[in-house]
């Protein structure tokens, strides 16, 4: 699969990439909103890993801008359990979400149950 | 009795329009009793100078009579005309004896004088002689008698009598006419003297009014400056009568208006300053809400801040440690990602560290334990080991100083260097050079760090010590942090009885400066009990 990786921290983008690169995968990183709006001009991804909390571009902004020009599966990876902010990421489409901090093994099962369908 | 009435304007009016009438009663009796006096001085006069005319006229018939009568015996003998005749000369003897008193100037006297002596020779020699030469029949002898200037004497007194009447008459007819002339020139000074006891009591009655008006005026004008709001400064008239009052009960107004006045200036101005005081605290309440609401902020913010913080390197030491335990990694691998887990585990304790220092600085148990201090020693390590995590930087320490030792807590001074550091290294991503310098003077250790990063805005340079405070600007929103660490300086500085400042050119890099006081010898056996007060920093 084709995915995208949005997230301010580097030491986060390099967990995800080791977890999924050994699965298959192919991972593209973004470090904040902006590259991974840039990316997605670049390169169409089949999955969407998007981090809540980031300078310039909050994640809910990226979903947005996305939204716009593709139906990509979005997850995502947010610190920020409240409710009012998943309900208002669901609003501008997210698909799932992974709280911080996860588990690898749980984001495979996710990312490979989201290739099946 | 003038003094007393004096006391009022009313007396006063009084007083004049009294002694008016009393000068006109006065002078209306006065003419009264001068007119009356003249004329029954003239009816007087009258009365006697008609009974003068009229014993005149008495003297005149009877003496006409006698000679008349005589003449009649001497033409006829007849004895009743000698009779009449000596009856007629009887009568004139009381006609002279009732007008000789009467008889007031010296012509009349004379003429009585002569009447009497006339009367005398008449009756006593001429008459009996006469009568004997009748008797005798001896005309020739009544002829020489005659011629004797009887008839003469006669006629002249006759004449005499006539202009002694007439004269009466006319001297009746003079003093009627005196008299009416003496009554009109006592009718005339009677109107001139009412005349002017007119004038002297309109002059009165005007210097009165006159004597009222002035001091009116001035009440009037002081009053309308009063209405007018101005300040008055009226005397008092010192006066007697109703002005007086008026000027007393005017300045006792004025007086008691005028501090009215002042206690409402007064009033007014104590309420203008509560308005001010109640104004001036409804904007500190204001400001106090928006503080609070602020602090309110801050805390939520530093909820979230902190909730993302802590979840950050704990979904990387979590993560590594996971794929560590689930997967078969090579030697390199493993170390990359212990380092991480290491690196993150790191940055959690920091993070913890600094935010109980916060909590401490807040609740006030934050103490320190001094002692020498040598800062070179501090920051060659903290420099090594922040010097590993970038290859973008290089860092210099240049040591200039003079003394050796300052006075500190060297655990907390770690705490400080390695923030600002850190710091510098953080917000300067295309790195550059970091250099710390140490300099003193007589009392103080200077340590500068200088970085060739985003520096600050000036706007910004008074908030950066503040706790939670972090700089909200697209060039570093990526770079973490909790905006603890400069207020945990600040603190730690302060309470080294030192100070934090730092200067910033925006876009070219910072310079922060931390004085410490020097170690001073002296200071430990002085202040020899400063160990007792230790209690543990961290
Ligand atoms: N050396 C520096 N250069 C530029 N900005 C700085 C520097 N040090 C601190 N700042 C600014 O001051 C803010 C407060 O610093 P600090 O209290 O250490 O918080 P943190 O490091 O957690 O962000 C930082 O967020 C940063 O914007
Ligand atoms: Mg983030
Ligand atoms: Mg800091």
């Amino acid at each position: 699969m084709n995915i995208l990786i949005a997230d301010d921290e580097e030491v986060l983008r390099m967990l995800i990439v080791d977890t999924l690169e050994e699965e298959g995968h192919v991972l593209t990183e973004a470090a904040d909103g902006h590259e991974a709006i840039e990316c997605f001009k670049e390169k169409t991804f089949d999955l969407l890993l998007l981090d809540y909390m980031m300078p310039r571009m909050t994640g809910i902004e990226v979903i947005r801008k996305v939204r716009e020009t593709s139906d990509v599966k979005i997850v995502m990876l947010t610190a920020k359990t409240q409710q009012r902010n998943l309900e208002e990421a669901k609003e501008a489409g997210a698909d799932f979400f992974l709280a911080k901090p996860f588990s690898p093994l749980k984001l495979i099962e996710l990312v490979t149950e989201l290739e099946e369908r | 009795m003038i003094t007393l009435f004096r006391q009022t304007i009313r007396k006063q009016f009084l007083v004049i329009m009294v002694a008016m009438l009393l000068l006109l009663m006065a002078g209306a009796a006065v003419a009264y009793l001068a007119e009356k006096r003249l004329a029954d001085e003239y009816m007087e006069e009258r009365r006697k100078m008609n009974e003068k005319v009229k014993a005149v006229g008495l003297v005149e018939s009877s003496f006409k009579h006698t000679i008349f009568s005589m003449r009649g015996y001497i033409a006829f003998q007849n004895e009743e005309e000698l009779q009449q005749a000596y009856n007629s000369a009887r009568k004139l003897k009381e006609a002279m004896r009732k007008f000789k008193p009467l008889a007031s100037s010296s012509e009349e006297k004379q003429l009585v004088a002569e009447l009497a002596e006339f009367n005398g020779t008449y009756t006593n020699q001429l008459v009996p002689k006469a009568e004997a030469l009748v008797k005798a029949g001896n005309y020739e002898g009544v002829r020489q008698l005659s011629s004797l200037g009887t008839t003469d004497q006669i006629l002249s007194l006759i004449q005499a009598v006539e202009a002694e009447k007439s004269g009466l008459n006319e001297l009746i007819d003079q003093r009627y006419k005196q008299f009416l002339e003496k009554t009109r020139a006592l009718n005339a000074a009677v109107a001139g003297y009412f005349v002017f006891v007119f004038a002297v009591t309109s002059g009165a009655v005007w210097l009165l009014s006159r004597k009222l008006g002035q001091p009116l005026q001035e009440l009037t004008a002081a009053a309308e400056k009063l209405a007018a709001g101005g300040e008055v400064h009226i005397r008092q008239i010192k006066r007697k009568d109703e002005l007086g009052v008026l000027s007393a009960a005017f300045v006792h107004m004025t007086k008691t208006i005028q501090e009215r006045e002042h206690e409402l200036t007064a009033h007014n101005e104590e309420l203008m300053m509560q308005q001010e005081e109640l104004e001036r605290m409804l904007a500190e309440t204001e400001q106090m809400k928006n503080r609070l609401l602020e602090v309110d902020q801050l805390k939520s913010e530093l909820v979230s801040t902190v909730s993302h913080e802590l979840r950050t390197p704990l979904a990387g030491i979590l993560g590594f440690t996971e794929l560590m335990l689930n997967r078969s990694l090579n030697q390199e691998k493993q170390k990359k990602y212990l380092t991480t887990i290491h690196q993150e585990a790191v940055r959690l304790t920091n993070l913890i560290n600094d935010f109980l220092d916060l909590q401490r600085m807040e609740s006030g148990a934050f103490a320190c334990s001094f002692e020498k201090v040598d800062p070179a020693p501090l920051i060659e390590p903290i420099i090594e080991t922040i010097s590993q995590t970038t290859n973008r930087h290089h860092f210099q320490l240049i040591d200039q100083r003079s003394k050796k030792w300052l006075s500190g807590d060297q655990e907390r001074l770690i705490q400080v260097f390695t923030n600002l550091i850190g710091n510098a290294v953080k917000f300067s991503p295309q790195g550059g050079q970091v250099a710390v310098y140490v300099t003193n003077n007589e009392k103080n250790m200077l340590i500068k760090i200088k970085d060739e990063g985003l520096g600050i805005p000036a706007a910004e340079i008074p908030h950066v010590f503040k706790k939670f405070h972090r700089i909200d600007n697209s060039d570093r929103r990526k770079i973490g942090g909790t905006g603890l660490g400069l207020a945990v300086c600040k603190e730690i500085a302060e309470a080294h009885g030192g100070t934090i400042t730092v200067s910033s050119e925006y876009g070219e890099g910072s310079v922060f400066s931390v004085l410490l006081p020097l170690w001073e010898e002296k200071e430990t056996t002085v202040n020899g009990e400063r160990s007792d007060e230790y209690i543990d920093c961290r």
